[in-house]
């Protein structure tokens, strides 16, 4: 009965009541007829006008009862169902006034009741999800503050080996290397045989199962060159695994810069040798000469007063080598720290973060020169932050100051504040022997001290005010202002992790993959003038990666680039970048081999892209970088979208789209760079919706108003 | 009249040659096995120059060192920490902690003797270390 399912319920019960009318009305015909037929002809008149009553009372009868069925019962039950729809799919529900409903029984009250414990139900469950949720950020906050802090480099890559996390001290390991992005191959930035092999091995041993008794589990140790050579890298990868546990979805790298420390190794085996050696000697002349005095040799005087004075002078040898190796021992244990060199503004900062983080009402003011410094940062945040609890605790105080200060050989971090008891070194001794947080085990602030090789004491400072001094090693590179400065540029929270890419298989054609999945550099040139052909050069590159969808404002390449050549003017006047700010800058032969290491094998994408593009293809010759990348144009693009006629700058398409460039930054590489990815990303949308989804389609509409434009032209 | 020393030592034998050695440099000496008995002794007769040694209790010893310099009526008092712990973050917060000299092990007795006579003939020199016998 599919046609009657979709007629409307009061239709279906008019169709009912027809139907019972007129099958009654017509049995009346028939009963009719064959009586006609016994008693004769005769009676027709009498029996046509008995039927025809008796026919129209039915057909009456049966109106009359759909009519109170329909207004009191059919109407009802249909509103009522049209409420619940709009309870479920909208969420609100008004329920049938009584009147309405008032000869359904107890269905309409019942049905309000639902309503209400319905609504009541959905008001909890989008309070149980708020509170989820704000649990989870808060998870993935603190996530993202222990990768921030980690000592230790973290990578988490899929099977296609591209990189979905890393965090900050990865970026500092290998950035040396190469650039290291999301949606990039590890081995952009490290040697892959390593890796292949040790992930073959994991793959294996997970499948055949040996990984449930083998005593590394799904873990293997890897040790790796930086794809430059330069540096070794000795670390843990872990195979990861879906959620069934039933195949494996991608694997992580855990691991450190150890070029230093093998060396390190060498110097301190050869020390623990020679040390050996140096003590062997006046040990074994003291335990002779000792003997011999208590033994029984019946020595004269003379004798015994030759062995005391040797027992001095082999004394007095012991004493000064193991004086001397103490100097090389303490120097090489102090550099033996497995640590990284951190700011002391970031560490002030991850403190207050921490502080912040248990609700405690800490003021804490920064004071002097931040200065940078050779710790395990996790740890070392952990014990401040806890040393600051504990003395807010024992003072009742709430202001604090923390200040780091240089002595050439160590870096202070002090805390200060006004009191009038300064804590006793047993009081700080039993705060060292808690655990310090329930997220790092078991570590008590002593095994904090005892790893950085350091203690730390309260004492009254001339000022009046009280200080707890933390004495922790200088940092061991040369930091310079430009990496300060660098530090600073890098926005708070930057796109390091992208999970989604774990779902990505082989891009394999990237011609059908959807636009949405595909990897885009967005770039832009500025140069001395129009005319490549005509000598112009180009003087500042910028890119910027989209992954996933995702503009990562932290990849970007920004390079100035010495043109050999004067930079015009006029052409200063619109980007401000003059010959003084590229003197010193590379020429595009030294930079276009990192531009392209950094573009990878993204798509290229560029407003008015034939020109940049025309720019780097004369270099091709000379530099011998040819990007052979699939290349999208925001001005084609557009054009498809919104006609030949529309305004299609950067300018206009921004303000279309409600995107704002800051006016300092238009015009420069960077800038524009920006402007046109939020730009591209917006147009990616349209074009979506207009049924572009896939790189080979947006290609085909771009090449069609590429040929329109060149008509034009030619006309 | 004489400058009194008190020899603070947990080994014996130590003790023993630190107890002659002032001796026979004229000291009156007094002698403490360990921290809490040191710290009665300087309440009680308030030596010159304490010579604190607890090797085997540092914990002990930096928490007798800041005890007596915190105490009023002992903060005067000259100490010396003689340990084998010789790194450069434990001599440091030695003498932050109220020590006038720290001598590290091992040592020569001669430099025992400089040490005591320039902090007790000499009173303006106070927290140093000399490392020309660490």
């Amino acid at each position: 009965m599919p046609l009657l399912q979709r007629l409307s319920l009061r239709l279906r019960i008019f169709l009912f009541f027809a139907l019972i009318a007129l099958g009654s009305s017509a049995l009346v015909i028939i009963d009719l007829y064959l009586a006609l037929q016994r008693i004769g002809f005769d009676a027709l008149p009498h029996l046509v006008l008995f039927g025809g009553l008796t026919c129209f009372g039915i057909l009456f009868l049966t109106g009359w009862v759909w009519q109170k069925f329909d207004v009191n019962v059919a109407n009802p039950i249909e509103m009522i169902v049209k409420d619940v729809r709009s309870l479920v799919h909208a969420g609100a529900g008004q329920g049938l006034d009584q009147e309405t409903g008032k000869y359904l029984g107890f269905l309409n009250p019942a049905i309000r009741e639902i309503s209400e414990a319905l609504v009541e139900a959905r008001n909890e469950t989008d309070r149980q999800i708020a509170v989820a949720v704000n649990n989870a950020n808060k998870q993935k906050r603190r996530l993202e503050s222990v990768l921030k802090d980690l000592s230790q480099g973290v990578l988490i890559c899929n099977l296609d080996h591209k990189i979905l996390l890393y965090n900050h001290r990865a970026l500092e390991i290998l950035h040396v290397s190469g650039d290291l992005g999301l949606g990039r191959s590890l081995f952009s930035v490290v040697s892959a045989a390593p890796f292949h092999h040790a992930l073959e091995r994991l793959t294996r041993r997970f499948s055949e199962g040996r990984h449930k008794r083998h005593k590394e589990g799904l873990g293997q140790l890897v040790i790796c060159a930086t794809a430059d050579g330069r540096h070794t890298l000795q670390g843990r990868m872990s195979l990861l695994l879906n959620e069934q546990e039933t195949s494996a979805t991608g694997f992580m790298i855990t691991f450190d810069n150890v070029t230093r420390q093998l060396a390190e190794n060498v110097e301190r085996d050869r020390l623990l040798h020679n040390a050996l050696v140096n003590l062997r000697d006046p040990a074994a002349n003291l335990q002779a000469t000792a003997e011999m005095l208590t033994g029984d040799f019946h020595l004269d005087s003379q004798t015994r007063h030759a062995l005391e004075q040797m027992i001095a002078r082999e004394a007095a040898a012991l004493a000064k080598r193991i004086t001397a190796l103490d100097d090389t021992a303490h120097a090489m244990l102090a550099n033996a720290w497995p640590m990284s060199d951190v700011y002391s503004s970031s560490l002030f900062n991850s403190v207050l973060r921490r502080n912040s983080a248990e609700s405690l009402k800490i003021t804490c003011e920064f004071i002097g020169e931040p200065i940078w410094l050779h710790c395990d940062s996790v740890t070392i945040v952990e014990l401040v932050e806890f040393v600051l609890r504990k003395v807010a605790e024992t003072t009742g105080l709430k202001a604090f100051q923390l200040q780091a200060t240089e002595t050439g050989r160590k870096v202070y971090i002090d805390l200060h504040w006004h009191g009038d008891e300064v804590p006793s070194v047993a009081q700080i001794n039993s705060w060292l022997d808690e655990p310090l947080d329930r997220d790092l085990g078991e570590i008590t602030g002593r095994d904090v001290l005892d790893r950085h090789k350091t203690d730390f004491w309260c004492t009254r400072v001339p000022q009046g005010t009280i200080h707890l001094r933390l004495p922790l090693a200088p940092a061991r590179d040369h930091h310079t202002d430009e990496a300060r400065e660098e530090t600073q540029i890098l926005p708070e929270r930057l796109e390091f992790y992208d999970f989604d890419l774990m779902e990505r298989t082989n891009l394999g054609s990237l011609e059908d993959t959807p636009l949405r999945e595909l990897d885009f550099v967005v770039f832009d040139t500025e140069t001395t003038g129009l005319d490549p052909s005509g000598g112009d050069e180009i003087i500042s590159i910028a890119g910027v990666r989209i992954v996933n969808g995702r503009i990562l404002s932290g990849e970007f390449f920004d390079q100035y680039v010495y043109p050999g050549r004067t930079i015009p003017p006029a052409t200063t006047k619109i980007h401000h970048i003059t010959d003084a700010m590229v003197a010193n800058a590379p020429r595009i032969d030294a930079v276009l081999p990192k531009f392209q290491s950094f573009v990878s094998d993204a798509v290229l994408v560029a407003h008015n892209a034939a020109f940049d593009m025309k720019f780097l293809s004369l270099k091709e010759e000379s530099t011998g970088i040819k990007f052979t990348n699939p290349v999208l144009d925001t001005v084609l693009l557009a054009a498809h979208l919104q006609g030949q006629n529309a305004s299609l700058t950067l300018d206009a398409l921004a303000e279309q789209f409600g995107i704002e460039i800051l006016p300092d930054m238009r015009h420069t590489a960077l800038g524009d760079t920006m402007a046109t990815a939020e730009v591209f990303l917006r147009l990616v949308d349209l074009l979506e919706a207009s049924g572009i989804t896939t790189l080979r389609q947006a290609v085909e509409a771009e090449n069609k108003i590429a040929a329109i434009r060149r008509q034009q032209a030619r006309y | 009249m004489a400058h009194s020393v008190l020899v603070v030592d947990d080994e014996p034998s130590m003790s023993f040659v630190l107890e002659h050695l002032m001796k026979a440099q004229g000291y009156h000496v007094m002698t403490a096995p360990d921290g809490s008995s040191a710290l009665s002794s300087t309440q009680e007769h308030h030596p010159d120059l304490v010579l604190l040694d607890l090797s085997q209790d540092d914990r002990s010893a930096y928490e007798t060192c800041q005890t007596i310099r915190a105490t009023a009526q002992t903060s005067d008092t000259k100490i010396i920490m003689i340990s084998a712990r010789s790194r450069e973050i434990e001599i440091e917060k030695g003498l932050a902690l109220g020590a006038d000299t720290y001598l590290t092990k091992p040592f020569a007795l001669e430099a025992v003797v400089k040490a005591v006579d320039a902090l007790l003939t000499e009173p303006g020199s106070k927290n140093t270390h000399d490392m020309a016998f660490g």
